[in-house]
């Protein structure tokens, strides 16, 4: 399978994510690992193979892992060394504010005199949660209309197409900011209204990606000769369709959970994403954005938190495509 | 030709009711109580509300408040602002101004640094400025826009004035003011709006350039001996800029539509500041009336990029409406 591909697709790229293809350490796409003479591995084992040899992508995997473990005990270490991230003390937020990075405080405090590295370890716990669950919302719902769009064609793909259309007219960010806006105050505490928005939104992307790589898969010859041995749609579609054509998604989806990162960084910035008590590096910007002047660290390391994550997604969503060997259109 | 232009108008209908509906249904159906949205948290004489709710129309049926609310459009009313009772297609009539300049000052400057380093890029495929020009846009991909500004903000607004003792520095907010030329205010904005934008026109440009180089026209025509450069300007690029110039097309359209963050940042007194400002000061009808105003923004422009598309590429017109 692979092989047919290469061939296919030799010197073509597309989109544009195509230029990480190159970069070095990544396998070559003319080079198929698979050869004769050693055991054979499975499509999975193979990718993992190729993965590996890909420097960015190993730094990429490894820096989440590292964040992710961090962000995950966090409740175990960080109120002990650095304070409670969330807790305002009045009585000592005037002595401690503002200060400037020391052994106790490796980021400074923030302007109630909270640690900021251990808000920011915090912030990363947000943003991953939201990054995954927004994202696999997306997926969800992508998959069931992709699927559907894909598998029957005709009437119910070309309404589905169009309700995607609609959703693609839409300027993502605004709206994002109609939806938060218009819900009630109560509504809006806790992470899931950021979540829903971004996953809601995120749909028809998934849909167009599944759906062609289920048009590519379909006309298969063994999902033809399913079809002649009498087997149900939703058994071609399951056992069939769906595992050839998921590779995609999950290049797709790695990609988007960085996308994802980014938009509720940005709608908790202008105000309207993740609210205290919880913390959010983009609301953590807008709070330090006052004091610019006198501390930019307050704006400086949640922004690199965003930056090295997001980046962190993009080149491992890149190593992963190349290590799928999926072609990807924009 | 006229076929295409048919055919990709009554592709426009449903997309258009689509937009509409939704939109519709979301600032007056769903959740809150559309009464108190456009009023604030005022207490209120319940008679006063009924009446409200009457002169709003909120107490008819939902197809002929949709019905209403297409009429109004039409007619270019988006409603009155509850903080200031200004009509608020005045009020983007003021900023959409200010939000046009730094959008052509930004597009400016990703055509050319766009297109500059993906075509750099391309021809010295591999080498040290592919690596260097393949490497920073995987960076400005993954920035956050705000922080972006905000560092650059700090560099050359603060730390510059820190290090000269105030012989240079760049306006770091708004449009005018603190002795500066016009010009010199779009500066920063346009490079933090461009940054992300110019990333992706840049690999557009490079994959597609990469992608026309081994097509048989290309060959053919280095075959009849013509220059490297010929080959280049008059063959390669023709095709592989349709793509870039769709894409820029259609960020212009995103950038007219209000960047929201950039002007934040900024206090750019534009059609997104603006809208960020209501927000904050649950000024609804503005919100409301800046998002569809900057939907229909963005659907006419698409419409009509995807338009003068067929125009540049005669391919496109024969093609069944490819919707994938």
């Amino acid at each position: 399978m692979t092989d047919s591909d290469n061939t296919a697709t030799e010197g073509m790229e597309n989109g544009p994510a195509a230029p990480a293809a190159e970069t070095p350490g990544a396998t070559p796409p003319g080079t198929s690992p698979v050869s004769t003479s050693e055991p054979s591995r499975t499509l999975w084992g193979d990718a993992w193979y190729r993965l590996r040899r890909n420097k960015l992508a190993i730094i990429a995997l490894t820096w989440l892992i590292v964040i992710t473990l961090a962000a995950a005990t966090a409740d175990l270490w960080v109120p002990q060394l650095f304070g409670n991230p969330r807790l305002i003390n009045s009585q000592t937020a005037y002595q401690n504010q503002l200060q400037l990075p020391s052994k106790e405080h490796p980021m400074g405090t923030d302007q109630m005199g909270r640690d900021v590295f251990g808000r920011v370890i915090y912030g990363a716990r947000v943003s991953l949660i939201v990054g995954f669950t927004a994202v696999g919302v997306s997926v969800l719902i992508g998959l069931i209309f992709g699927a559907m769009s894909g598998f029957y064609g005709g009437f119910t793909d070309t309404g589905i197409m169009r309700l995607a259309d609609v959703f693609l007219a839409f300027p993502y960010i605004m709206f994002a900011i109609l939806l938060l806006s218009v819900l009630p105050q109560n509504w809006r505490t806790g992470l899931w209204p950021v979540i829903l928005t971004i996953g809601v939104l995120g749909w028809p992307s998934i849909a167009r990606v599944f759906r062609s790589s289920i048009l590519s898969v379909k006309e298969n010859d063994y999902v033809q000769a399913g079809r002649a041995l009498g087997a149900k749609d939703s058994r071609l579609m399951i056992r069939h369709i769906a595992p050839n054509a998921v590779a995609p998604i999950i290049v797709y989806a790695t990609m988007s959970i960085g996308g994802a990162i980014l938009t509720e960084a940005a709608l908790s910035f202008l105000g309207l994403g993740i609210l205290p008590p919880n913390i959010s590096w983009g609301a953590m910007i807008q709070d330090g954005r006052q004091y610019l002047v006198v501390r930019p660290g307050l704006v400086f390391w949640p922004g690199l938190a965003i930056l090295s994550t997001v980046l962190a997604f993009t080149l491992l969503g890149d190593g992963m495509r190349d290590a799928l060997d999926v072609k990807m259109k924009d | 030709m006229l076929q295409y232009i048919v055919r990709r108008l009554i592709q426009f209908i449903p997309v258009f009711f689509g937009v509409t509906l939704l939109l519709f249904f979301i600032t007056t159906i769903l959740p809150g109580d559309p009464v108190r949205l456009r009023t604030g948290e005022k207490a209120m004489d319940p008679a006063v509300y009924q009446e409200l709710r009457h002169a709003y129309g909120f107490d008819k049926p939902w197809y002929e408040q949709y019905v209403n609310y297409l009429k109004n459009m039409a007619k270019g009313d988006l409603g009155t602002s509850i903080r200031n009772g200004r009509r608020v297609t005045k009020i983007f009539q003021e900023t959409f101004p200010n939000t046009v300049k730094l959008a052509l000052a930004a597009i400016t400057l990703e055509i050319i640094f766009g297109i500059g380093a993906g075509i750099i890029s391309a021809l010295k495929q591999y080498s040290f400025w592919d690596v260097m020009v393949t490497l920073s846009t995987s960076i400005l991909v993954a920035l956050p826009v705000f922080w972006l500004g905000m560092m650059l903000q700090y560099f050359f607004g603060i730390l510059m004035k820190q290090w000269t003792n105030g012989a240079f520095y760049l306006p770091i907010s708004g449009v005018s003011g603190g002795g500066f030329p016009d010009w010199a205010h779009l500066i920063l904005p346009a490079i933090t709006l461009a940054s992300v934008s110019t990333a992706y026109a840049a690999r557009i440009m490079r994959s597609q350039l990469l992608e026309v180089k081994g097509q048989d026209y290309v060959r053919t025509a280095y075959a009849k001996g013509l220059s490297h450069r010929r080959v280049l300007w008059g063959h390669q690029m023709k095709n592989a800029l349709i793509p870039v110039v769709t894409y820029i097309g259609l960020d212009l359209a995103a950038m007219l539509s209000g960047a929201i963050l950039t002007e934040t940042v900024f206090n750019w007194p534009g059609i997104g500041f603006t809208i960020y400002r209501a927000i904050g000061a649950r000024d609804y009808p503005v919100v409301f009336g800046g998002v569809t105003l900057v939907l229909f923004v963005v659907l006419f422009m698409n419409l009509f990029v995807d338009i003068s598309y067929a125009f540049l590429d005669p391919r496109i017109r024969y093609t069944p409406a490819a919707q994938e």
